[in-house]
């Protein structure tokens, strides 16, 4: 909130405290709008957008709300409007956007998220670490993963998936 | 859209990484003209008072004293302010600390001391009486009878003088005759190991690759000086961290023919006779039994003899899944050691492939089809093959699981080819599990324990068992008996009425359970596998597998037994061949054939030489057989000499040229060359059932047939050839294999093997 304050109070120039909220959060907005839309390259461009919005009207904004919400709630528009202009069916109806945004108050409030992501993944056995770090750090497909391990790419997205459950369950310990 | 998939989706979100470019800088650039120019002289201004702020705060930090209203600092947020109580009482808790380990660091220098201390006494001292003395007061050495059979220390050091070099990978440096420890007998690496400073009996023995198929760690000599002495590292802990010193050669010792798997070394006298109910479960040693005056013969201990129907028209055997002689002489082959003959299980070799049988029909439990062909390596002879095809089950019809995962944690396991291993493929397992399935997790070394209670794999459940598993850690001496107890005990406990209730036993075969005890617990297995909890027993290291314990058993068919020598093969057991592993379809198969004496003159059944039953035993409900997982295939095969073809085979006593005893072949109208009946139990039932076959027709070409009976058939030429059953049939042996193989990998494998054993 220090941040906000902040970033009231140099509403003269703004830039720097802009900046710094911007960092603080892009991480959060860019997971968020992965999630609305799956594609990375669609992902980036609504943040941007976002982000040139949430600048513009930074000055509207009430200091007491949470900015984090404040700023997804633009991603959402701005996802709405790629959706419209690409000719996309929105995935997310109202209440499966509620539930997101319960959860993302659960997972991404904190900036440490991603510390803690790599915390939990420390503890995944072996066989699915493996697989994630090909998948996710080297950005292999499963297909070239299957092959890569041996097995076949039907395991290799099931064990991703079961993958991403303990990693789940494990955010959830931290921070639930 | 379902929750779980929006969980999902956040979660792929997330592992694809923070934001590592400035977006914010992108977004600025783009909305430039609209923004105010940069005040630089409020931008010093601020960052200016940042940094006075922040060497306030550390200064004020430093001296333990509060800082003011944070509230107003805009950095003040990211330091902690630390009051003096609290530094001083966390250095406090660092020098504690630190106290504690230099405490436990004097300890550990003790004990060096300790042992270092031994070390000169005994060493310091002219050697012999120093060392058996000593030795003898702790009771550690027993100068014990050596009786014949054992080979005198002369002759041991006769043969290691021309021992083999040093394994391969040691400098000749670093094995020096003074500073090393010969390692002899069945083992298999035989000759000098080399070992950084001082060697325990065990490690020795380890670093000579363990004993081979047919050694024993129940007796071992160790020759120093010029005296013998015999310890049993197996069964006695102390005996097995016996310090070897320079110039030692340790022998191990060799189970002798006479000795019977599932009965103990003290039981049976060297040559006494064998009780008629043991006859028929020998091991094939490497060395040939006595015969005796009399005719009768030790059952079953070579391959089955060519037969004529007149004398014995009836063949029974008890069906066989177990693989480990295939994936033990892959690792004897890879490993460049010998191969002994009586290593090879040739229906263990066949069987350990995937062939394209097909699926039974819809109620039966399997499938059996029968094909004949002339045989490749007597073209005279016809082939018959015998091939048994199991349902598969699919992951979702099979019944909620219970398992006991029994893991021997003894010493012997650290090495990483053992627990690490059995680590990971229980893993495997544990992975692929479904939520309703039960996992618990006992081990036995020493004592026996509940490592883990029977635990759902539900809602962080399996989580719990990753866990569990990943904490064993080895140490101690292995007492297997009370943990196999414990195990069913609570397989029984949890038993889960039409589901798959399994132990799961884990070991490096290094398995002691007191010869007292031997037949308690085959006793125990065969039991609890009449009221449908099942046993796989799962080998794992170099060398220890072949005890007698495992053996006894899984020969009675009550277990599989499955030897994992690499994650490959940990993979190939606990994924590919999942359901087999887990699923039992049948129990007690036993298979009868028929042979009909108007077109078959001779027989003789290839394999399965330790399986052979006596045909009464065929309808006879109690006696036990083998099992047959969920798809498991199992195949057998016949060479039959059809009437008519002579001077094929030659006979064990010439025909009588005086008289003549030769019986007139009998005539029938039956187009049949054999009958093969074939009996099998429900997993929980207690009464067989009975399905009957018939062959006809005529023997195809060989070479017309399909290439999943040519593969089989190079598989078993294979492994006659490596039993000296087949002299001189090599080539065919190759190309029998080379141009079946296709695309399979385990087939190509198979092919190198074929290869490097030449």
């Amino acid at each position: 909130m220090s941040s906000i304050v902040a970033m009231k109070e140099e509403r003269g120039t703004g830039q720097p405290a802009f900046g710094q909220v911007a960092r603080e959060h892009q991480g959060m907005m860019l997971v968020y709008a992965r999630t609305l839309l799956g594609d990375e390259t669609r992902a980036r461009e609504v943040v941007q957008e976002a982000l040139v919005s949430a600048w513009k009207g930074m000055e509207r904004f009430d200091v007491t709300r949470d900015v984090g919400a404040w700023l997804r709630g633009i991603v959402r528009n701005k996802w709405k409007d790629v959706c419209r202009r690409d000719g996309r069916k929105l995935e997310f109806g109202d209440e499966d956007l509620e539930y997101l945004e319960s959860r993302m108050a659960v997972f991404v409030a904190r900036p440490a998220v991603f510390d803690d992501l790599a915390d939990c993944r420390e503890k995944l056995p072996e066989e699915m670490g493996e697989v994630v770090q090909l998948s996710y750090d080297d950005g292999m497909k499963s297909e070239a993963v299957a092959e890569k391990l041996g097995i076949a790419a039907a395991t290799v997205r099931k064990r991703l998936e079961r993958a991403r459950g303990l990693l789940r369950d494990c955010l959830e310990g931290i921070r639930g | 859209m379902k929750k779980e998939e929006i969980d999902d989706r956040l979660m792929d979100a997330l592992l694809r990484g923070d934001c590592e470019e400035d977006l914010a800088e992108a977004a600025r650039k783009q909305s430039a003209p609209q923004l105010r120019t940069w005040n630089w002289r409020r931008s010093f201004m601020a960052v200016a008072a940042m940094l006075v702020v922040g060497v306030t705060v550390g200064f004020l930090t430093n001296h333990g004293q509060q800082t003011e209203n944070p509230g107003a600092l805009t950095t003040a947020d990211a330091m902690p302010s630390v009051s003096k109580e609290e530094m001083v009482q966390s250095a406090e808790r660092e020098l504690a600390r630190l106290d504690a380990e230099i405490a436990e660091q004097r300890e550990i220098v003790e004990e060096k001391r300790k042992v270092l201390d031994t070390i000169v006494r005994i060493t310091g001292r002219p050697y012999f009486e120093g060392t058996v003395n000593e030795a003898k007061k702790d009771g550690v050495v027993s100068e014990g009878p050596v009786g014949g059979g054992y080979r005198s220390g002369g002759d041991v050091q006769e043969e290691l003088k021309s021992a083999s070099s040093p394994p391969a990978g040691t400098s000749q440096a670093a094995v020096d005759r003074k500073s090393g420890v010969t390692v002899a007998g069945s083992v298999n690496r035989p000759g000098l190991v080399a070992g950084s400073g001082e060697l325990t009996l065990a490690e020795a023995i380890d670093l000579g690759g363990g004993p081979s198929t047919f050694g024993t760690t129940k007796r071992v000599t160790i020759y120093r000086e010029g005296k013998k002495y015999q310890l049993s590292p197996l069964t006695n802990s102390a005996h097995a961290q016996e310090k070897l010193y320079p110039g030692d050669v340790v022998e191990v010792d060799q189970v002798k023919a006479w000795e019977v798997s599932g009965d103990g070394f003290a039981d049976v006298k060297r040559g006494a006779k064998l009780r008629p109910e043991l006859q028929g479960r020998f091991r094939p040693s490497a060395v040939e039994p006595k015969k005796n005056a009399s005719s009768e013969k030790y059952g079953q201990l070579v391959d089955q003899p060519w037969k004529s129907p007149l004398q014995e028209a009836l063949s029974t055997f008890s069906v066989d899944v177990d693989t480990a002689s295939y994936t033990n002489l892959r690792r004897l082959i890879k490993d460049g050691s010998p191969v002994p003959v009586d290593a090879v299980r040739v229906e263990e070799l066949v069987n350990y492939f995937d062939y394209d049988y097909a699926q039974p029909a819809k109620e039966e439990a399997f499938g059996v089809g029968l094909a004949m062909a002339t045989c490749p390596w007597e073209e005279r002879h016809n082939l018959v093959r015998v091939a048994l095809q199991g349902k598969d089950v699919n992951a979702g019809e099979r019944g909620d699981a219970n398992l006991v995962f029994l893991v021997d944690v003894s010493g012997s396991m650290q090495d990483s080819d053992k627990l690490p291993l059995l680590v990971e493929s229980l893993g495997l397992l544990v992975e692929e599990l479904q939520e309703n399935d039960r996992v618990s997790l006992v081990v036995y070394a020493g004592s026996e324990g509940v490592v883990l209670e029977p635990t759902r794999m539900g809602q962080g459940g399996r989580e719990k068992v990753f866990q569990a598993l990943k904490k064993l850690s080895a140490g101690g001496s292995t007492n297997g008996g009370a943990g196999i107890k414990l195990a069913y005990r609570l397989a029984k406990e949890n038993f889960v009425k039409g589901g798959v209730n399994r132990v799961i036993l884990a070991t490096d075969g290094d398995f002691n359970v007191g010869t007292t005890n031997r037949d308690e617990l085959v006793e125990l297995v065969k039991t609890q596998a009449k009221d449908g909890v099942f046993l796989s027993v799962c080998g794992f290291g170099r060398g220890n597998l072949n005890d007698a314990m495992l053996e006894a058993i899984t020969n009675d068919g009550n277990g599989v037994y499955y030897y994992i020598d690499s994650r490959a093969e940990g993979r190939r057991v606990f994924l590919e061949k999942l359901m087999g592993t887990l699923v039992t379809i049948a129990k007690d198969v036993k298979i009868q054939v028929e042979f009909n004496p108007a077109k078959v003159a001779q027989y003789r059944l290839l394999g399965y030489a330790n399986r052979v039953l006596k045909k009464e035993d065929f309808n006879n409900d109690k006696v036990d057989a083998g099992d047959i997982g969920s798809g498991h295939q199992v195949t057998a095969f016949y060479e039959i000499v059809p009437t008519g073809v002579t001077g094929t085979v030659r006979p064990e006593v010439d025909a009588l040229k005086y008289q003549n005893e030769a019986p007139a072949i009998p005539q029938n109208d039956s187009p049949d060359w054999m009958t093969v009946k074939l009996r099998h139990k429900k997993p929980d039932g207690q009464v067989s059932e009975l399905q009957e076959f018939t062959l006809r027709g005529e023997a195809k070409p060989w070479r017309e047939m399909e290439s999943d009976y040519r593969f089989a058939a190079g598989v078993v030429a294979w492994g006659m050839t490596l039993r000296d059953a087949l002299p001189g049939k090599g080539e065919l042996v190759d190309s029998l294999v080379r141009d079946s193989v296709g695309k399979d990998e385990t087939r190509k494998e198979l092919l190198e093997l074929v290869k490097a054993a030449k």
